[in-house]
């Protein structure tokens, strides 16, 4: 009994230490970074500063007044772009798992090997990619002139929707690996069962096949919104002002702003909207999921 | 009238290798109402593409399958009135015990108070009254079996299909719900098609038992039919253990085993090549002293005790294999190499003609 205690502790303490120390403590700077005071190059000056937060709201100097809730607008914005990321990865994904998991087993290791290409080649480059592809004398818009079925460029770049179909480009093996481990976990004879049972195919698929995955959706939603949310160089790269999310704002804050507590302080709102949803996504949404038509 | 008709059922299946094997190689039966049948056979025999025909998992290359009337031949599964219980249950582990047993009601559309109360008399039929609430991973195996045929049940289907249900019980749990099952199907008044590899819960359950081999029916027949009188030796070897020993019969009533070895039949006539089968349970083993004349001779190779009875394992004068004989414990030991003899009824002695 000790020596196993011993052993347990011997295995956990490396990385108790290493998320201690590399990560929580990051997290406390931050946190207490978020209310001092600004130094003026950059820095902090050691003085309670609770403004930081005030300015998010538009009270900044201690007097409440008009003001454009321009932060907790992006952050909006940067949810419902990381939403869309969401689905479209999933629309995207769930029915190449199927086909995949119904594949030998030597060509599923071959697809898991080409969904995991991208990471072999740096980020940036591959958005500068996407930059020639999206641009207006890029491949598609020069396709389109081309062929005459427009007359002058579509402005792709720089959108909204461009810093979507980015994020889905970037983000799509973080959906594929955990929704496919549950769909390959999936026992083919429950769809014959509720097949056998009078289920049509959309029933099959509500009833069961969706419900019994829920778990890789839920993961894969998670593993995918969450950096969405906060990403900062998809939309540095494809989104130019139309596309600013929160993370941009966050980065200059740092960087250009030289307003450290600042960021903190937006990093700190963004946690704990970011985790909260998530708090309400895996109880509720989960639950309801597995429960569908149930009435 | 039957309830299902098969005709000249044919499905060929490609192997991994190129090859071409014939699963269903034109398998003939019918069901009658109220009828256990059972699918016997080997592993790869094809009873289980059979079933799954049936049920519609599975198309068939030819032939046809007509249920009460209709032919199913490309009628998808969730339209035809049977169900299957499934080899691994098949439970939905994300719904409540009785969501699971209402599921055919559920997408049937029927109202949720309605589908709730049959759920609950199917759990009592099954003997699983106040279940309901639970998850199926809260159950045990033997309740997770009453689950899935209660679920199977409440349809109320023309048939009702079972793939191997028991096979993944205990022995006495298994030998248990061979009882139960006999005695729901009598109580409900469904046909069951159940398949099986275990050729006692074959003989326990049914009553007709369907033999398949590599893709077609061996015999057709009742459990008693089919172990004692085997339409081939393959249905010989495969239902209970068997002495068969090949002979040659030339009308005196007497076959002639070769080497002076000779098994007496109860009818004569017959002559020609044939397989005589002998069950190691209708042998007498007794001393060879004061043996009658045309007992079988032989010495004693092999005695192994099992409690209730003991097995022995006789060499045959004149014979090419040992023979099996069971005989019951009456607290004599035979000495191994002790001359025995092998007295029988000729009237148990089967013959099966044929090249098979």
């Amino acid at each position: 009994m000790r020596r196993q205690k011993l052993f347990l502790i011997g295995l956990l303490s490396p990385v108790t230490l290493y998320l201690g120390i590399f990560f929580f403590g990051p997290l406390a700077i931050i946190a207490v970074f978020s209310v001092l005071e600004p130094g003026l190059y950059g820095g902090v000056e050691w003085n309670f500063y609770h403004w930081n937060y005030g300015r998010m709201f538009g009270w900044a100097d201690g007097v409440i007044e008009w003001y454009e809730p321009i932060y907790l607008k992006i952050l909006f914005r940067s949810m419902i772009m990381a939403f869309f990321t969401v689905i479209a990865c999933l629309i995207l994904v769930y029915p190449v798992t199927f086909w995949v998991s119904r594949l030998p087993e030597r060509r599923q290791l071959f697809f898991m090997f080409l969904i995991t290409l991208p990471f072999f080649t740096s980020l940036i480059i591959r958005l500068y990619a996407w930059l020639v592809i999206l641009k207006p004398s890029g491949v598609i818009n020069d396709l389109l002139l081309g062929v005459g079925l427009i007359d002058a460029p579509l402005d792709m770049l720089f959108t909204r929707s461009a810093v979507v179909l980015g994020m889905v480009y970037v983000m799509i093996p973080f959906m594929f690996l955990p929704v496919y481990s549950s769909v390959e976990r999936l026992d083919r004879s429950l769809i014959e069962a509720s097949g056998d049972l009078g289920a049509r195919g959309w029933q099959t698929f509500l009833k069961v096949i969706l419900p019994q995955t829920m778990p890789g959706i839920a993961g894969g939603s998670v593993l995918v919104f969450i950096p969405s949310v906060g990403n900062f160089i998809i939309p540095d790269v494809l989104g130019g002002a139309k596309g600013l999310m929160i993370g941009n704002l966050v980065e200059q804050q740092f960087l250009d702003a030289r307003n450290w507590p600042f960021g903190a302080a937006l990093s700190m709102v963004i946690m704990a909207v970011v985790l909260t949803v998530m708090l309400i996504y895996s109880t509720k949404v989960v639950r309801a999921g597995k429960q569908v038509g149930e009435a | 009238m039957p309830i299902l008709e098969i005709h000249e059922a044919r499905r060929v299946y490609p192997t991994p290798e190129g090859g071409e094997v014939n699963a269903l190689d034109g398998v003939s039966l019918n069901v009658d109402a109220n009828e256990f049948v059972t699918l016997l056979g080997p592993s790869g025999c094809g009873k289980t593409t059979l079933l799954r025909s049936i049920a519609g998992f599975e198309e068939l290359d030819d032939g046809a399958i007509i249920l009460d009337g209709a032919n199913m031949v490309g009628v998808p599964a969730f339209r035809r009135p049977v169900n299957t219980v499934f080899q691994s249950y098949a439970l939905f582990s994300h719904m409540s015990v009785r969501r699971n047993v209402a599921y055919a009601l559920e997408v049937a559309g029927i109202a949720k108070s309605e589908r709730n109360t049959r759920a609950d008399e199917m759990l009592d039929l099954v003997g699983l009254a106040g279940m309901g609430t639970r998850r199926p991973s809260q159950l045990s195996g033997g309740q997770r079996q009453r689950v899935a045929l209660a679920r199977a049940l409440i349809a109320r289907p023309k048939i009702l299909l079972l793939d191997e249900p028991l096979s993944a019980l205990d022995r006495q749990l298994r030998q248990q719900m061979q009882v139960e099952l006999k005695n729901l199907q009598n109580e409900i008044g469904v046909s069951f098609v159940f398949v099986t590899h275990d050729q006692e819960e074959a003989l326990t359950m049914s009553d007709r038992v369907v033999v398949m081999q590599s893709g077609q029916v061996q015999q057709i027949g009742t459990p008693r039919e089919i172990y004692r009188r085997p339409a081939t030796r393959f249905v010989a070897g495969f239902i209970g253990e068997t002495n068969m020993i090949d002979v040659n019969l030339d009308g005196s009533g007497v076959a002639n085993a070769g080497n002076g070895l000779e098994i007496q039949l109860r009818d004569d006539g017959q002559s020609g090549a044939a397989t005589a089968v002998i069950r190691p349970s209708d042998l007498t083993l007794r001393p060879r002293n004061g043996a009658p004349n045309g007992a079988i001779l032989g010495c004693v190779r092999q005695e192994v005790y099992l409690g209730f009875e003991l097995h022995f394992l006789i060499d045959v004068a004149g014979g090419d294999d040992p023979w099996r004989v069971n005989a019951p414990d009456l607290g004599r030991d035979y000495a191994i190499g002790e001359d025995v003899a092998l007295t029988y009824n000729p009237e148990r002695v089967h013959l099966i003609f044929g090249a098979n």
